[in-house]
């Protein structure tokens, strides 16, 4: 633990979180997207497991793993789309502070905290789909507002309803097996 | 070895990691503020020189060209439906070449979207030119060379290797589901295909968590991470070809932010 302040930066835990994690939420986000119907827009499992992550190891491993892997899901269809890939990364950086009251390794979990986690990231997705990510779109590319905005409020609204159910899911998954582990170490 | 290796391929599975990324960043940040159509015309074709460079098969890129064409038209359809009068208030004038009222054709709009398309496809040659050449640690020590901090470099190298191996796990367990009766085809309904899909995460996830301790223990016990700086087994000095390709791209970003000058913003009005 010494030796980790002195060069400063990323934990070696938080290197070796963001690339797996950048690896799953590109593979989630490249091969198993599930079309809503508005174009450029599916529900997305990659978000939910980014939340996850984000609540597990925190708003660095959060928002560099979101960035990259928004980043090479953009690369692979050929067009790196900056304005969303900025809102993915700002999304992921939030969704990290839920580590802070989440406490998910070291205290159980409470509904009362799930409710955090979930105002949490309600909040975060009308912040960074609903306003940041379209804003974007109309200043850096000019696009019509009625479009982007119709593209933003969809992703806000399966981006909070996958997270809202899936990585909720994990969570309370996750606690299972730190409890179980807890009540070891106290004997 | 080295040497002999470099000779070997074309020119641009030759250039540095570092290269590539400048030139990626540069290109797709300048053509992302420009609406100047000239200046989009010749990036495309720059792009194209790339991407002729790297010898591509059509069958390697088949499905994916079909793909951003879908994506653009799409795109452009959603767009005009929204605002068939956007190029209209972008150019400040109206010539109408059929129809009328809120869905009439104009020229404006016509060209408007003419850009729009030049924005969406003039990377694409570029990117997929550098995805078949790029060999990933390469990139790693190029994202270094170019003062991104190691450790974010060496997570990046990281999630290159490891989704080729993710990407096999899902397929399995994906597999594994459904022969258990597990519908996830486009077949099955909406809900059905978001329930099955998160069955098949739950397995996924708790062995990538498992993978996150044992590789940070592996890079511990390698004493990963307690420098300041760190080598790469892929970096080489740069050569003449890509400072080369570095000062044209360099003199293309100017050109790009020199065009805002002349045409008084970012767009290029030619009515």
């Amino acid at each position: 633990m010494a030796e980790k302040k002195k060069t400063g930066g990323l934990s070696v835990q938080a290197v070796v979180a963001t690339g797996i994690g950048i690896a799953i939420v590109f593979v989630l986000k490249r091969f198993v997207p599930i079309p809503t119907g508005v174009p450029n827009t599916t529900i997305d499992l990659g978000e939910a497991f980014l939340a996850f992550l984000g609540a597990l190891f925190g708003p660095a491993v959060g928002g560099l793993t979101a960035f990259f892997a928004h980043l090479f899901t953009d690369m692979t269809w050929g067009d790196p789309w900056w304005s969303w890939i900025i809102a993915d990364a700002l999304f992921g950086l939030a969704i990290g502070y839920s580590r802070s009251f989440l406490k998910i390794r070291t205290e159980p979990l409470t509904t009362g905290k799930l409710v955090k986690f979930n105002v949490l990231q309600v909040a975060a997705n009308i912040v960074c789909w609903g306003l940041i990510a379209p804003l974007g779109d109309i200043w850096i590319y000019s696009q019509p507002a009625g479009k982007v905005f119709l593209q933003g409020v969809t992703a806000t609204i399966t981006n909070a309803l996958t997270i809202g159910i899936i990585a909720t899911l994990l969570l309370i998954a996750y606690a299972k097996t730190q409890d179980q582990n807890q009540k070891l170490t106290k004997e | 070895m080295h040497a002999e290796l470099e000779k070997q391929g074309p020119w641009i599975s030759r250039l540095s990691g570092t290269t590539k990324i400048v030139l990626l960043l540069a290109l797709s940040a300048i053509g992302m503020v420009s609406y100047d159509t000239r200046y989009l015309v010749v990036l495309t074709i720059f792009a194209l020189i790339f991407f002729y460079s790297a010898r591509l098969k059509w069958r390697q890129i088949k499905a994916l060209v079909y793909a951003i064409v879908g994506f653009t038209l799409l795109n452009l359809v959603l767009v005009y439906i929204f605002s068939p009068q956007y190029g209209t208030q972008i150019y400040g004038s109206s010539h109408i070449l059929f129809g009328s009222g809120f869905l009439a054709v104009t020229a404006e709009e016509l060209f408007y979207l003419l850009n729009m398309t030049l924005k969406y496809i003039f990377i694409v040659p570029l990117i997929l030119a550098f995805l078949y050449t790029t060999d990933p640690s390469e990139l790693a020590a190029g994202m270094n060379k170019i003062k991104i901090p190691y450790k974010v470099c060496y997570a990046v190298e990281l999630s290159l290797r490891y989704i080729p191996d993710f990407l096999r796990e899902y397929r399995q367990i994906s597999f594994a589901q459904q022969a258990r009766g597990l519908e996830i085809s486009k077949k099955a309904n909406l809900w059905q295909r978001v329930k099955g899909s998160s069955q098949i995460l739950i397995p996924l996830v708790f062995s990538s968590l498992d993978r996150i301790e044992v590789t940070t223990r592996a890079m511990r016990l390698r004493r990963f991470g307690t420098q300041k700086k760190r080598s790469w087994y892929k970096a080489h000095p740069l050569s003449k070809l890509d400072w080369f390709l570095l000062g044209v791209t360099a003199l293309l970003v100017v050109c790009g932010i020199w065009l805002f000058q002349v045409d008084q913003g970012r767009y290029y009005d030619p009515f």
